[in-house]
Order: C-alpha cells, then sequence, then structure tokens
C-alpha cells in the first residue's frame, strides 16, 4: 500500500470563493419562501467537515443541516455488534475489522475490551490484509467484519475472490455491508422526516455513480446534490441545493465532477455484483429496508461467517446485558435527525468518547463524536 | 571481552543477573559509551558537586544569571520511552529519551545538567542494535553539554517487553529567576510554535503502516538547548512553554487554559503551517495534526509585545527557524481553546479524549 502525497496536498479550498458562495447561500434562503430549510448530510464525513470547518456557524439561521444516517458503523445493528463480540471471544478465530468497530459497544462488552482481555482482534487497513492473516494461522478462522457502504463493498468483493484463488479455506467475511440510494428514499418517505434536499455522499457516489440516486429524487420529490468534501465542496453543494428547493427542480446534481462520473466506477459495480447479491437489511434505528444489504451470491457462500458460524454469533452475548437502546440512548432519533445529538439525555454527561453507550459517539464519522469534539459537549462560541 | 564474546550479539537473561555478563555489558556497551567521570567512578549513585554545576550552568548558557548556590533551584524530571519501532526516520529511542528529558529541562527554564537511565532489556535483543541506541543517546547527550552520570540495566524474558525500554531522568538548574508556568498568561499574551506541528507522531504511525516512504515524513526529533537557553537570555516576557509532546498542541494548549483558568485562546487556522507530506498523510488516514506529537517543538507563551523579538531570536537557530505566531489568548472562551477557521467560522479544540495512537515515544 502505497498513498500518493502529491496528488493529495491538491486542495480546492478557497476563502474567496466561500465568501461568494455564501453571499449566493444567503440569497436563496432568502428568497425561499419557507420559515426553514432541512438539508441531510447522508455522510458521516460530511458532518465532520461542516464542523471542524466552522461552516455550520456561518449559514443563515434558517438553513439546518441535519446529519443522517451516512456512518456505517452506527447504522449495524446491536445483532451483529454482539454476534461480532461472541466471535472474537472464542479461542478458534481472529477478527479482522475497520478501526471505527472496536469500540462499539455491544450488550455487555466491546471488541476492545475483549482484545485487551486476550482476544485476537486485528486492525486492518484493508480488508485483503486478512489474506495473510489466514495463510499465517492456518489453524484458525479468521473473519473480516464486513461493514460499510458502496465505498468499501469492492474491497470486500476482492477479498472473496483472492481467497478462492488463494484457496484459503480460513478466511471469511461476516456481512453486514449496506447500500445508499434505496435507504435515501426510506429516509425521505418516513413520516417523521422533514427533508428538504439531500447532500449525497461523495464517495459512494464514485462507486455508484451520480445516476443512481434520480429514481429515489424522482420517487420521493425531494432534490439532492452529490458533494465532495472541501468546505468549499460543501458550500458548493448547499448553494446548489438551496437553487434547486428554490427552483422546484427534483432531480440530482453532481457538484464532485471531478472524481464522480455519472454512471460510476463500473468495474467496481460488476465486482460487486460478482460475488454479492441485494437482501433486505437491519438498519440501526430505522429497521428493515428492503433490498439495502448484499449477501454473498450461492458460489460464495461458503466465506459467509454469518451462515457457516451461526451458532457461535448467536453465543450469550445479547442476554448479558442491555442495548443501547434499552439504556435510554436514542440513536434511532439521532440516525434519522429526528432529534439532534445535545437532545438525548444521555449525551454528554453519560454518553461521551471515554464511556459509550451508543455507536454514534464511537465512530469517527458518527454525529454524537462530531457534535462532541467539535462543539465540547455543546457549549458556545463567543466571535 | 572473555563470556561476553561467547555471547554472541544477543542479550541473554543473564546479562540482567548482577553478575560477570552484567558487568561486562556495562563495561563494553554503556560505559563505553557515555564515558565521564561521574559515571566512570562506578557508584550506586552518582555523586556531583553542586557549585560546580551552577558554574558550568552559568558558562553554558552565557547568562548573566547572577543565581548564588543558595537561591539556584534544581529543575528534575523523569519520563519513560516505549516508542515502537526502536529506530525511525529521524532518530532512534535514545536520541528521543536524551531529547525528551532536556526539552522537559527546558521548557521550564532549566539549564540541563545531568541525565540517568534505566534499560529495561528483552531477551533476545541484539547488542549491536543496543550500541546503536546508547551511542545515540551519548551523541545526542555530547551535543547539548550533558552527561549520562549514572544508570541500571534489567533483563526480562523473551516476549515480555518490546525490545528495550528506557526510563531517564534528568536535572537541571533554572536560570535568570524563570518560574514559567500557565498561571502567568494574560489576555492578548501570543502563542509561538518553533515550527510545524505533529510530525514526530505521524513520522512513527507511518514507520509502523508502512503508507509512503518512510523518508517522506520524518520526526521532528530534537533537542531545543540552543534556541531556548538564548531565548531565556534575550527575551524577558516569556510566561510558559510547554513542549507538546502526547496529544500535541491542542493537548498542551488545553492544558494552558485549564491550569490558568482566567483565559482562552483563540488561534488562526490559516498562521498554522504544517509539513506538506505530513499534512498529506495525516488527512488521509483522517489524522489532525494538531493532535500529534513533536519532539522537538516547544509552544512559548510570550506577552504580545515581546513575540517579534523571541521570533528574531528563535529564527537564528536551525530547530526552531519556523517559528511562528499561531494564536492569542484571550479573555472570552474562558478555558476553552478555539480556531477561527481559515473560511471565517470558529470550531473548539478540545482535549484529546482517547489515544490516537499509542506507544510514540
Amino acid at each position: 500500500m502505497s498513498f500518493n502525497l502529491e496528488q493529495y496536498s491538491k486542495k480546492i479550498n478557497n476563502s474567496a470563493a466561500a465568501g461568494k458562495l455564501l453571499e449566493s447561500i444567503f440569497k436563496y434562503s432568502d428568497m425561499i419562501d419557507k420559515p426553514g430549510v432541512n438539508l441531510m448530510e447522508v455522510c458521516g464525513t460530511h458532518t465532520h467537515e461542516i464542523f471542524k470547518s466552522g461552516v455550520k456557524a456561518l449559514l443563515p439561521k434558517k438553513i439546518k443541516l441535519r446529519s443522517g444516517p451516512g456512518c456505517p458503523v452506527c447504522v449495524t445493528p446491536d445483532s451483529y455488534i454482539d454476534g461480532a463480540i461472541n466471535l472474537a471471544k472464542d479461542k478458534n478465530f481472529i477478527i479482522t475489522t475497520f478501526g471505527d468497530m472496536l469500540k462499539v459497544p455491544g450488550a455487555s462488552s466491546s471488541l476492545k475490551a475483549e482484545q485487551s482481555a486476550g482476544a485476537d482482534v486485528r486492525v486492518v487497513y484493508s480488508p485483503e490484509e486478512s489474506l495473510e492473516i489466514a495463510a499465517a494461522n492456518p489453524d484458525k478462522n479468521v473473519v473480516f467484519l464486513s461493514v460499510g457502504f458502496e465505498t468499501t463493498v469492492p474491497a470486500s468483493a476482492f477479498l472473496i475472490k483472492s481467497a478462492e484463488a488463494r484457496n484459503l479455506n480460513n478466511v471469511y467475511i461476516y456481512e453486514a455491508n449496506k447500500t445508499v440510494p434505496e435507504a435515501i428514499l426510506a429516509i425521505a418517505k418516513h413520516p417523521a422526516v422533514k427533508i428538504d434536499g439531500f447532500i449525497l455522499p461523495g464517495h459512494v457516489s464514485v462507486i455508484i455513480g451520480a445516476d443512481a440516486y434520480r429514481a429515489a429524487a424522482a420517487e420521493s420529490g425531494i432534490p439532492g446534490v452529490v458533494c465532495g468534501f472541501e468546505y468549499i465542496d460543501i458550500l458548493l453543494g448547499i448553494n446548489s441545493l438551496l437553487e434547486m428547493i428554490y427552483n422546484k427542480d427534483r432531480g440530482i446534481r453532481n457538484e464532485y465532477p471531478r472524481v464522480v462520473g455519472a454512471a460510476g466506477n463500473l468495474t467496481a459495480q460488476r465486482v460487486i455484483s460478482e460475488i454479492f447479491e441485494p437482501c433486505d437489511a437491519e438498519w440501526r434505528g430505522i429497521g428493515v429496508i428492503a433490498a439495502t444489504g448484499l449477501k454473498l451470491r450461492e458460489k460464495y457462500r461458503r466465506f459467509s461467517a454469518g451462515e457457516k458460524f451461526a451458532s457461535v454469533i448467536t453465543g450469550p452475548e445479547k442476554t448479558k446485558g442491555r442495548s443501547c437502546a434499552e439504556n435510554g440512548c436514542r440513536c434511532g432519533e439521532i440516525l434519522l435527525s429526528i432529534i439532534e445529538p445535545p437532545e438525548c439525555p444521555l449525551f454528554a454527561a453519560v454518553c461521551n468518547p471515554v464511556n459509550p453507550i451508543g455507536p454514534c459517539m464511537v465512530s469517527s464519522e458518527g454525529v454524537c463524536a462530531a457534535y462532541y469534539k467539535y462543539g465540547a459537549a455543546g457549549a458556545e462560541i463567543e466571535l | 571481552m572473555g563470556i561476553f564474546s561467547q555471547a554472541g550479539d544477543f542479550i541473554l537473561e543473564a546479562h540482567g543477573n548482577g553478575g560477570k555478563l552484567t558487568h561486562e555489558l556495562i563495561a563494553e556497551v554503556f560505559a563505553a559509551g557515555f564515558k565521564n567521570e561521574t559515571l566512570n567512578e562506578g557508584l550506586d549513585s552518582a555523586v556531583m558537586n553542586i557549585g560546580s554545576m551552577l558554574e558550568s550552568v552559568k558558562a553554558k548558557s552565557l547568562a548573566d544569571c547572577g543565581e548564588t548556590l543558595a537561591e539556584a533551584r534544581l529543575a528534575l524530571t523523569t519520563d519513560s520511552y516505549v516508542v515502537s519501532p526502536l529506530f525511525f526516520n529521524g532518530g532512534d529511542i535514545g536520541k528521543l529519551a536524551v531529547t525528551g528529558t532536556l526539552n522537559d529541562l527546558l521548557v521550564c527554564g532549566a539549564v540541563p545538567c545531568a541525565i540517568t537511565c534505566g534499560f529495561i532489556i528483552e531477551e533476545g535483543f541484539k547488542i549491536s542494535e543496543l550500541k546503536k541506541i546508547v551511542s545515540s543517546m551519548a551523541e545526542t547527550a555530547a551535543k547539548n553539554g550533558v552527561s549520562i552520570v549514572t544508570g541500571d540495566t534489567k533483563v526480562v524474558g523473551r516476549g515480555r517487553c518490546d525490545g528495550v525500554y528506557i526510563n531517564t531522568a534528568g536535572a537541571g538548574l533554572v536560570i535568570n529567576g524563570a518560574d514559567l508556568k500557565p498561571a502567568n498568561i494574560k489576555a492578548g499574551d501570543a502563542v509561538i510554535i518553533t515550527g510545524v506541528p505533529g510530525n514526530h507522531g505521524i513520522c512513527i504511525l507511518n514507520e509502523r503502516g508502512g503508507y509512503v516512504d518512510k523518508n517522506s515524513v520524518r520526526s521532528d526529533c530534537a533537542p531545543l538547548s540552543k534556541p531556548l537557553i538564548s531565548l531565556m537570555n534575550k527575551v524577558k516576557d516569556i510566561k510558559v512553554m510547554r513542549d507538546p509532546t502526547r496529544g500535541g498542541v491542542a493537548t498542551t494548549l488545553n492544558e494552558f487554559v485549564k491550569q490558568n483558568g482566567e483565559i482562552g485562546i483563540e488561534l488562526l487556522e490559516n498562521s498554522i503551517e504544517y509539513d506538506k507530506n505530513s499534512k498529506a498523510l495525516a488527512d488521509i488516514l483522517g489524522i489532525d495534526l494538531l493532535y500529534s506529537a513533536c519532539e522537538g517543538h516547544a509552544l512559548i507563551m510570550c506577552s504580545k509585545e515581546s513575540a517579534d523579538e523571541a521570533l528574531n531570536e528563535l529564527k537564528k537557530f536551525e530547530e526552531t527557524a519556523g517559528a511562528k505566531v499561531i494564536g492569542y489568548a484571550c479573555a472570552k472562551n474562558k478555558g476553552r481553546v478555539i480556531i477561527k477557521t481559515s473560511v471565517g467560522g470558529a470550531r473548539i479544540l478540545d482535549m484529546q479524549v482517547l489515544e490516537q495512537f499509542p506507544r510514540i515515544c
């Protein structure tokens, strides 16, 4: 693995351009004949950049940025977390995972706690690292926790392809991948959610393409803008969205064309559909949404930890404590933006990064973590 | 070289048993590397004359420091080093141990006089690597005019520690009646950083993860003896200094506001410069360099009026040539560090809550 630092050093942020965009945002905000405009940034990375750059405080008061369910760790249901903990506790398993999953609380424990107690839980940056671990530990079952949206699914798919090519029979994935467009439609149609426009996730769109959201926008009548991650991208996205709302344009606009195409990355899409097929999936706080999950196709089902180790996964963890919702965590409403984190009675005082009750306080993309980190538990800044 | 040479290039548990192998190890690795009069005495403690320490501090610092023996104040610090990997771009655990100890003394207004070290070594560790670490410590200490005056060696079984851990203590004498502490900070005081933040932390992370070529990000590990002693002699209005190691700039500034209790600190995002490669890698990995450790830079707070004088002094030295004012203490936002973002917004820069990455120093 080697990143190209030169390429990554190029930033397009520009404070003069930001000033002009803000002027335009204020203009549209005045022109839109509504007391409030709710824009949902679906992606957790957008949420964090909005706080980090300070954009939130510069917007007109009537523009409300609502954070959506775009943190893959956060929308993963309790049953999955408990299942992963049950696997980790079993000495026959090595768990490989992205770092964000470690501290997510299960009913009585977390992967981090199990790791400290001796479980073999390894953080990987790429799922394919699981292959070397499996090759070096032929007497163990290596299970990658395959959590994530379309952005990371291709990497899981490649893991399966490579495992097959190398004839490794001790590497598995525990599937919990999810797909975004259908979920956006479900949010748009949710009776308690009032959203006027969607700021659509840039990374996911690189894979699926900007056109992937058109059906959802047409059906819901709510426009969306595919948006990059620098503050200038976010301001551009907000400005476009306001312009579309003002003009009653219910389509999709791509304001991240430097990396997102209309059709997306066809190679990645092919690999995904070669290995996976759609299935219904449970989203924390939202419930089951049809055809938003991915399961291994019949040909690759032997790599499914969910199927092969079902008896280990349904082990005792769930019965040993209470789920975060049972502890009073309002992550369901937070993920749908029905309430903001400071409205949850647990926020900051009981639930904080040191002692997280729910996943949204744990993940680096989680909305509660963003409110806590950049808002220091809700304190106001005197400018 | 008798028994010692038969052991080959590996540390044995017997090297820690106090017997012949221990003596061989001390003589051939530590005494040979650190050689100085006090250490050569071979006593159970380093015994030093405080009067000559004061004279040497006066000579070293070129200060008109008027301290008499009765007024002299001792600064004493201790630190343990467990960095992984032991050798990294820009230094190694030995250089880091001496550097960290020197910088801890310097930021308290003290001129370093003597360092001690305790080694905990894993059985099977290569003696040739140990020699490299010792020579790196000796070189760093010598360049900064201090001696490593006493030490200790323990060996633990294979798998009981990760190669080598080093504990140090450092002693120095405070010059010019300095009384540097966060309580001195007043609204309006400038925040100076002596160079780009976060390079040590991100370098160590890259050494472990292998994300980019190891030569493209380099630890800033460097003792600040020359620039900080010179600064203390020239600029009378220094309020507090601290080296932002674990938790980085953000955490150190939060310590300042919390220990002071009466002020806030406002940073200007546009004033903060970063190493281009470090920033790119940190962005890729989702790390904020303001929370990443420095091992060769200090945060200095001084009155606004003396900030230019301080910068002029610091810029004379290679280690601190990139010194900059990055913000000011203020009466509002009491107890908080805020950062004015380049787009014109603001956010709170809170203290590091959980570990960003362990074993960086």
